[in-house]
């Protein structure tokens, strides 16, 4: 995978990686991104084919200028090479540059392995360049030593010298040709006189002179420049001065020829000689006027070393030849130089063209392992490196990060795993804390509180958010010798380190807890404790219940044992002796009748006693409640005559999934209690009271409720009124004290709750309210009695409506 | 006829009142307090009826299994069961 997106898809070696993609707006830009592109796409093959075309091109310059090539030097040829040199060298110098500014550009942006690169390019230019800079200066110096060395003193005193000597040959010739060509002319003039007349004669004395003195050549020419007389040696041919030589020579004086002052003689009457072209063949001439005659002119001509001329004109043309170098010897030593730079130039430029490659291909791996290694560090630890094929240490490195990122990757997932496994749980035990239904709290070493769960909270009317720190002893009295128990314990070693029972009162409501504080399984030196709080009230009162059933149970069996024969003596006096008194026998009945009835009370309490204690689970079923409301009233009404009944129904029937019997035998047992109230204010203020029992039926939503008003005695206050619904409690004198709790009883099997009141308004009495869910539909059953009572007690009575005749509750 | 009861109840009151009551109507009675003692006046003379106290506490066999053992041995037996505490 790539390592950073944003790179171009083939990442190029010449470029840098990581470097984000140029802008396409600017179009240096653009040109830039298509050279490198290109120069990418083959970027080796690009790379030495352009240097090694430099270093050709330069070579092969090299060559034809010193000659060497099948091309000659033409200034056309040389400027050709020259503008192919400096195209090559400009391109190339464009591409570093626009190089170079990349590298700088992304240096200057961070990009990674941009440091790297830039200072393996300037290593490798240095590399390239230092020693074609001191090469070229010492070539330089070379080369100027060279050239110097061709206008050495030695050189120029041998061309010199040269010159001279074969000047001072030519002279030295010269001078026996003046010596010759004088004494000739002496011995000609005196010949004069004669000279025209004997031609022949004349000749020959020409000819002998000649050989006399041994030249090559002689002749007498007239003002035309025809030859009078003309003698040659057989191997040499006479060229006879043309007429400006003979103009030359006017002034008297012995005048040398130049070799074009000469024409080739077309005279028959040379005396012998060969028709050879010697044009410039080594003669030396001269001409001289001669006095004694009237216009007649000594030609004379000495063979000279061929090879002396040559000399001569070589070394004069040498002596020229050195001049002229020595005049243009800046423009030599410029013009080799700048030949050489710019072969140098080409070298340099292709070796620091190679040299960014080779930078390149070194550099973008360690590129790609620096932006790798970025993007972990930021957290990406999904980052991997282009690894190259291959077995170098680079491409070892990267498969060495691969290896240590994905190590790093799967470990961090562990953790991550792990620590997602431990939220989990750590929610889960959340969870457990806030639903179990015992109160937790945590409490750090001093006891201050930590961690309150739901539970704990409604226990102790705490907001959990507020009490987190508090010391839990300020917050909760009871608990705090509990707290001081278990810090001062702090040596021992069990865990539990205190476990009681304790009773707390709140607003007269008393609640028995279980408190256990355990200390915390921790290895810290200072180690929290945790608070385990159950209330147990329930518990204890059912325990109380079934403690008082027992013993009631037990009672009403041992009360019952002597009723039968109590029961059986009275009714068996009254059968035998009843007709046997004589004074007063219905007092003998009345009491006989007194005891059968007590004795009947006494056994019905004893089996109410019995009952409550097994009282049977109810039988649920769909019943009406109306009718059981109308039909239990009515069986009071008919029971009660002194007592207005007032029934309250609403129109239509009210379905209830109930067990009818028993709640038929609690509205018995409420209308009951009702007129026993009565009963007692009436004994209380003598009959005035009105005596009146409302009973109202209504429901609302999911629940029922049935209402016992009546205008008695009312409820006792406090704390006592709660503990009417408990068993054996009773403000009467006579009474079992289980009518409410059986009342009670059943309605917590319903899942509902009882309600006790003051009756409203200035007139007394009490209120009692059973309200219990109607159980139709998905909420059948009796329910758990706990949910019952707490769901019963959030609902508002004011959806049951007010009878009329109430005023505000 | 013999109008022959036998009552077997722990309590002397019952037997006292219970046999009281029915020889004041006529009847012969025997009373055992124990089923050793109605075994042996149920061997000495069959009776017409028993009255049978279920419980028939501190006795060897109680109520019901001393029932067992007299239809055992006469299963035309008119037994009346009675107990003190109607439930």
């Amino acid at each position: 995978m790539s390592v950073d997106s944003k790179t171009q898809a083939a990442t190029p070696p010449g470029a840098m990686a990581g470097e984000p993609r140029l802008r396409p707006g600017k179009p240096i830009a653009r040109i830039g991104a298509a050279l490198t592109a290109f120069s990418s796409a083959r970027s080796a093959a690009v790379t030495v084919g352009l240097a090694g075309v430099a270093i050709l091109s330069g070579l092969f310059t090299y060559l034809v200028l010193t000659q060497a090539a099948p091309f000659s030097p033409e200034p056309k040829t040389v400027g050709w090479l020259l503008a192919i040199n400096l195209v090559i060298a400009a391109s190339l110098a464009l591409l570093i540059c626009y190089q170079i500014v990349r590298l700088f550009r992304a240096r200057r942006r961070g990009h990674a392995g941009a440091q790297i690169h830039s200072r393996l390019v300037a290593m490798f230019s240095l590399i390239a360049i230092l020693p074609s800079i001191l090469l070229a200066g010492f070539s330089t110096f070379v080369l100027d030593l060279g050239i110097d060395s061709w206008f050495s003193e030695t050189v120029r005193t041998a061309v010199t010298s040269s010159r001279q000597v074969a000047g001072a040959y030519l002279r030295e010739h010269q001078r026996n040709i003046i010596l010759d060509v004088t004494l000739m002319a002496n011995d000609l003039n005196k010949a004069a006189p004669w000279a025209e007349t004997d031609r022949q004669r004349f000749n020959a004395y020409v000819g002998r002179q000649a050989l006399l003195r041994n030249l090559g050549a002689s002749a007498v020419l007239d003002g035309s420049g025809r030859a009078y007389a003309a003698f040659a040696r057989p191997d040499t041919t006479l060229e006879l001065p043309n007429l400006s030589a003979l103009e030359a020579a006017q002034d008297g004086a012995i005048h040398f020829l130049e070799s074009e002052e000469v024409v080739p003689a077309s005279n028959p009457e040379v005396s012998e000689g060969t028709a050879e072209d010697a044009r410039g063949a080594g003669e030396i001439r001269a001409i001289l006027k001669l006095e004694a005659f009237k216009e007649a002119y000594l030609f004379v001509s000495r063979p000279v070393q061929p090879l002396v001329l040559d000399y001569h004109q070589q070394s004069l043309a040498a002596s020229e030849q050195s001049a002229e170098l020595e005049r243009s010897r800046g423009d030599i030593k410029i013009t080799f130089l700048s030949l050489f730079l710019l072969v140098a130039l080409l070298m340099l430029l292709a070796a620091i063209w190679v040299g960014f490659w080779l930078a390149d291909r070194l550099v973008s791996p360690i590129a790609r392992l620096i932006s790798a290694a970025d993007q972990v560090s930021e957290g990406d630890l999904n980052a991997r490196v282009k690894v190259a094929k291959g077995s170098g240490e680079l491409t070892a490195l990267g498969h060495t990060f691969n290896r240590m990122t994905s190590e790093l990757s799967s470990q961090r997932d562990e953790l991550v795993e792990a620590n997602r496994q431990y939220d989990e749980r750590r929610r889960f035990t959340e969870a457990v804390l806030s639903g179990v239904s015992a109160g937790v709290i945590g409490l750090d070493h001093r006891g201050h509180i930590s961690l309150i769960n739901r539970s704990a909270a409604t226990l102790f009317g705490l907001h959990s958010a507020r009490e987190w720190g508090e010391p839990l002893g300020a917050i909760v009295p009871a608990l705090a010798p509990l707290v001081d128990e278990a810090i001062a314990a702090e040596g021992r070693r069990q865990d539990t380190v205190v476990a009681r029972q304790i009773d707390l009162d709140r607003d007269g409501t008393v609640t028995n807890l279980t408190v256990r504080i355990t200390r915390e399984a921790s290895t810290d030196e200072r180690r929290g404790y945790v608070v385990t709080i159950d209330d147990i009230t329930e518990l204890v009162t059912a325990q109380r219940n079934t403690a008082w059933a027992d013993v009631a149970r037990r009672i009403a069996h041992e009360i019952k044992n002597p009723l039968t024969p109590i029961q059986l003596s009275a009714e068996r006096l009254r059968r035998k002796y009843l007709k046997e008194i004589q004074t007063d026998p219905d007092i003998f009945e009345q009491c006989t009748e007194t005891i059968i009835r007590q004795v009947n009370d006494i056994g019905r309490m004893a089996d109410e006693f019995s009952s409550f204690a097994r009282m049977p689970a109810p039988v649920m079923a769909d019943t009406d409640l109306s009718d059981i409301v109308r039909h239990a009233v009515f069986m009071q009404r008919v029971a009660q005559p002194g007592i207005t009944f007032d029934l309250v129904l609403p129109g239509e029937a009210v379905q209830s999934h109930c067990d009818g019997r028993l709640v038929a035998q609690s509205l018995t047992n409420l209308i009951k209690n009702a007129v026993e109230a009565i009963d007692e204010k009436r004994r209380i203020d003598g009959d005035e009271t009105a005596g009146t029992i409302k009973v109202r039926l209504a429901a609302s939503g999911f629940h029922v409720m049935i209402e016992v008003t009546d205008d008695g005695i009312g409820l006792p206050k406090g704390a006592d009124r709660q503990r009417l619904t408990e068993p054996y409690m009773t403000t009467r004198k006579k009474g079992t004290g289980l009518g409410l709790a059986i009342v009670r009883k059943v309605v917590e099997e319903h899942g509902g709750t009882l309600i006790l009141d003051d009756a409203p308004g200035e007139g007394g009495g009490a209120m009692v309210r059973l309200v219990f869910p109607q159980g139709l539909g998905a909420s059948k059953g009796a329910g758990n009695p706990a949910d019952g009572l707490s769901d019963a007690a959030d609902i508002d009575l004011a959806q049951f409506g007010q009878s009329a005749d109430n005023a505000a509750e | 006829m013999a109008r022959d009861i036998l009552i077997i109840d722990d309590e002397d009151d019952i037997r006292d009142l219970i046999g009281g009551i029915l020889q004041d109507e006529g009847y012969e009675v025997r009373s055992a307090g124990h089923s050793d003692a109605a075994l042996a006046e149920m061997q000495a003379r069959r009776p017409s009826l028993v009255v049978l106290d279920i419980w028939l506490q501190g006795s060897r066999l109680d109520g019901l299994e001393l029932l067992d053992v007299m239809k055992r041995d006469d299963p035309h037996l008119p037994v009346v069961i009675i107990s003190g505490h109607g439930n």
